[in-house]
C-alpha cells in the first residue's frame, strides 16, 4: 500500500480504536452528582446546622435551583437555608465552600474543597479568627481584613460570602411573594 | 542490557527528572504536598507503562510520517483513562492536580521513552523500562515533595509533624526550585556523575567564528 494511504489510515484507525475505548471508560465511571448531596457536602452541613434531613432545591424545570454565582441551594427541615459556593482564589475554582445564611446574617461557612497552597491560601481555612468575621454579617462590607500572603484567597473567600448573602436576599425575596422554592 | 538493567536505570542513574531534567513543568508545581506528589507520579508511571506497551506492541504498523500524531492519541488515550477514573474513584486528589493530570500528555517524558526506547525495542523490556522510569519520576516527585511539605507546612502527608518553625517560602515556587536543585546536586553526587569537560575552542563547532575567538586569532586551547 503506498505511503500516502497508509499513513491517514492508521492514524484513523487508531484514533477511533483510542476514541471507542474512552466512550466504553466514560460510561463505566461517570456518576452524576448533580442534584445529590453527596457525603462532602452532608458533612458540611452536618458541621454548620447539625445533623437534620436536607433538600436540595429545584427550579420549576425540574434542575438543580440555581442564582448568580451559586452551584446549589439546600434547606433543611427548619428552613435553615445553605448555599453552595465555588468561588476562584489564587487558583481557579480553588475555594468550595458551604455557607449557611439566615436572618442573623451568616451562620456558619464550611468548606467542602480548597484547591489553595498548602499553608499559605489554606489558611482561609485553619485561621479561625479569619472566618470569624464574615459571622453574623448580614450586608456586603467593603473592609476586610485579609491574610498576609494570601491577598488572593481572602478576596476569594470574601467574594463567596458577599455572593451568599445576594442569594439569600433573592430566595427570601422569592420564598415571600410567592413561595414557589421551598418545595 | 538485560531486562532488569532496562528496569533499574530509570530509578537512578538514568532518573529522568534529576538526571535527565525531564517534565520539570509538574515537578515544580504540584510537589506542594507528598500526596499530591505521589499521585502525579503513580499517573504517570501508569500512562509511560501502557503507552510504551502499546506503542512497542505498534512500532511496524505505525508508519514514520505519522509518528508523532499516533503516539500523542495512544498517550492522550491513557491520560484520559487515568483522569477518568481518577475523578471516579479518588475525587479529592483529583481536584488537587487539576489542570496537571491532563498535561501529562504533553510530558516530555511519555513522549521521550516512545520516541527513543519503545518505538526500537521489545514489548517487555520497553514495559520495564516505562516502569523504571516511572518509578524514578515519582520516587523524586514524592521525595521533592515531602520536603517541601515538611518545611513550608509542617505535615507529612497531612499529618501534623512536630516542626519549630514553618517556611512558607518551600512551598512557594521559589523554594520548589531550590529543593529541586539540593537534591538534583545530592543524586549527582552519588551517582558520580561528572560535569560535562569545557569544551574549548579547538573542538567548537564555530571554528573561531565567535567574538571569543575572534580577538585571538582563532582556535586557542
Amino acid at each position: 500500500m503506498p505511503e500516502k494511504i497508509k499513513a491517514p489510515l492508521v492514524l484513523t484507525l487508531i484514533c477511533t480504536i483510542v476514541a471507542a475505548l474512552l466512550i466504553f471508560v466514560h460510561k463505566l465511571t461517570y456518576v452524576d452528582t448533580t442534584g445529590v448531596i453527596t457525603d462532602e457536602l452532608k458533612s458540611g452541613l452536618t458541621e454548620i446546622y447539625g445533623e437534620g434531613k436536607y433538600t436540595m432545591l429545584r427550579s420549576d424545570d425540574g434542575g438543580v435551583l440555581k442564582y448568580d454565582g451559586v452551584d446549589s441551594v439546600i434547606v433543611n427541615e427548619d428552613g435553615k437555608t445553605a448555599f453552595e459556593i465555588t468561588s476562584d482564589g489564587y487558583s481557579k475554582d480553588g475555594i468550595h465552600v458551604l455557607i449557611g445564611v439566615g436572618e442573623e446574617g451568616i451562620s456558619g461557612i464550611s468548606f467542602i474543597a480548597l484547591g489553595e497552597t498548602p499553608g499559605v491560601g489554606t489558611r482561609i481555612k485553619d485561621d479561625k479568627n479569619f472566618i470569624k468575621q464574615f459571622l453574623g454579617m448580614k450586608e456586603k462590607t467593603t473592609e476586610l481584613d485579609a491574610l498576609t500572603g494570601a491577598t488572593l484567597s481572602s478576596k476569594g473567600m470574601k467574594k463567596a460570602v458577599d455572593t451568599a448573602l445576594n442569594a439569600y436576599k433573592e430566595y427570601t425575596n422569592e420564598t415571600s411573594k410567592g413561595g414557589k422554592a421551598g418545595e | 542490557m538485560s531486562n532488569l538493567d532496562e528496569f533499574k536505570k530509570g530509578l537512578l542513574k538514568e532518573n529522568p527528572t534529576l538526571v535527565g531534567l525531564l517534565g520539570m513543568c509538574p515537578t515544580l508545581a504540584i510537589t506542594t504536598t507528598a500526596f499530591n506528589g505521589i499521585g502525579m507520579g503513580l499517573a504517570t508511571t501508569f500512562v509511560l507503562v501502557g503507552s510504551n506497551l502499546v506503542i512497542s506492541l505498534l512500532k511496524k504498523v505505525i508508519p514514520r510520517s505519522v509518528k508523532l500524531p499516533c503516539y500523542i492519541v495512544i498517550i492522550a488515550g491513557f491520560v484520559t483513562l487515568i483522569e477518568m477514573l481518577m475523578k471516579g474513584y479518588i475525587p479529592g486528589l483529583y481536584k488537587s492536580l487539576g489542570t496537571f493530570l491532563s498535561l501529562i500528555t504533553v510530558n516530555c517524558i511519555i513522549l521521550g521513552r516512545a520516541e527513543v526506547f519503545a518505538s526500537k525495542n521489545k514489548v517487555l523490556p520497553s514495559v520495564l523500562d516505562g516502569l523504571g522510569m516511572g518509578l524514578g519520576f515519582t520516587c523524586s516527585l514524592t521525595l521533592i515533595a515531602s520536603v517541601r511539605e515538611i518545611l513550608g507546612a509542617g505535615t507529612l502527608f497531612g499529618l501534623k509533624l512536630p516542626v519549630l518553625n514553618t517556611m512558607t517560602i518551600f512551598i512557594l515556587p521559589a523554594g520548589g526550585f531550590f529543593v529541586l536543585g539540593c537534591i538534583i546536586a545530592f543524586v549527582n553526587r552519588i551517582a558520580k556523575k561528572k560535569p560535562p569537560v569545557t569544551v574549548g575552542c579547538a573542538e567548537c563547532s564555530l571554528n573561531g567564528e565567535c567574538a571569543a575567538c575572534e580577538n585571538k586569532g582563532g582556535a586557542e586551547e
